[in-house]
């Protein structure tokens, strides 16, 4: 005859590991995809930005150019905004000069209540692309 | 009667899968960083490439004169790489960094390489990978 008090263990086992166990899983994976997402945008949306303004015919439309490229990286990966910078040394589009671009955005870890405003914990991802612009193309600045 | 070593048997099962799970997500972080490192050196080896393709200075632009396409000299396009390289601070963003640049009158290769440490070490997997990019540059002449 079967012990009456192993009727229904499996259940609770599985029930409590699942708890223990999968959902901090879960977590984590979720956390990590998310901050992978934001890693790929950035660095993406630094080359291509940095690429787009040197093709820019002037300095103008190559930082619309260049923000333009950032916002269909960091979509295409479906993120909201992130952070640009461009610099140039010594002066944009100037035969010589080398373009400097910098995308980072802050993810926030998933779930987290909406209360702690900014200061939910969150993780910084960022990607830096430097790009010369030819000694020999003609000045554009 | 039930034989007494089949209690708890659902807990070795599920720990099991929580150990396969926990795998596949180290495999796929490392992954992920082998990726993101590839996209960082494809970066450096586009814009190291563009940086040599200034080596059109040289005696054969001099003797041979400028063509539809633009000769290239192979040493100063390989002194432009380097210097592009230094002034990044990439050997600083990926320790152990090594270039080569094949260079040609016609076109500049630049491959560069650079060893990963994935970060979950995966039982099985060697735990440094080697990642390299290739890109390329000419130089067309035009008005």
């Amino acid at each position: 005859m079967r012990r009456r008090d192993e009727e229904g263990t499996a259940l609770v086992e599985v029930t409590w590991l699942a708890v223990l166990l999968l959902v901090p899983l879960v977590y984590v994976v979720l956390a990590v995809y998310d901050v992978q997402r934001a890693s790929f945008a950035a660095t993406t949306a630094a080359r291509s930005a940095g690429r787009a303004f040197v093709l820019a015919p002037d300095v103008v439309s190559g930082q619309a150019r260049a923000r333009a490229a950032v916002q269909v990286a960091v979509r295409d990966q479906g993120l909201e905004t992130a952070t640009t910078s461009l610099s140039c040394q010594p002066s944009c589009l100037t035969p010589g000069s080398v373009v400097d671009v910098r995308v980072s955005s802050q993810v926030r870890l998933p779930f987290l209540p909406a209360v702690l405003g900014d200061q939910a914990p969150s993780i910084r991802v960022s990607a830096a692309q430097r790009v010369p612009y030819g000694s020999f193309r003609q000045d554009r600045s | 009667m039930r034989a007494r070593g089949e209690a708890g048997q659902a807990a070795p099962l599920l720990i099991g899968f929580f150990v396969v799970a926990l795998l596949m997500v180290g495999v796929a972080v490392d992954a992920s960083a082998a990726y993101l490192r590839r996209q960082g050196l494809d970066s450096l080896a586009d814009a190291a490439a563009l940086a040599a393709a200034n080596g059109i200075q040289g005696e054969q632009v001099y003797s041979a004169g400028l063509g539809e396409r633009a000769l290239i000299d192979a040493d100063v396009a390989r002194g432009y790489v380097a210097e592009h390289v230094w002034a990044t601070g990439a050997a600083a963003t990926y320790p152990g960094l090594r270039w080569r640049v094949d260079a040609t009158e016609q076109r500049v290769v630049v491959e560069m390489t650079a060893p990963l440490n994935l970060p979950i070490g995966v039982p099985g997997v060697d735990r440094t990978a080697v990642v390299s990019a290739t890109a390329a540059s000419y130089v067309l002449v035009s008005d």
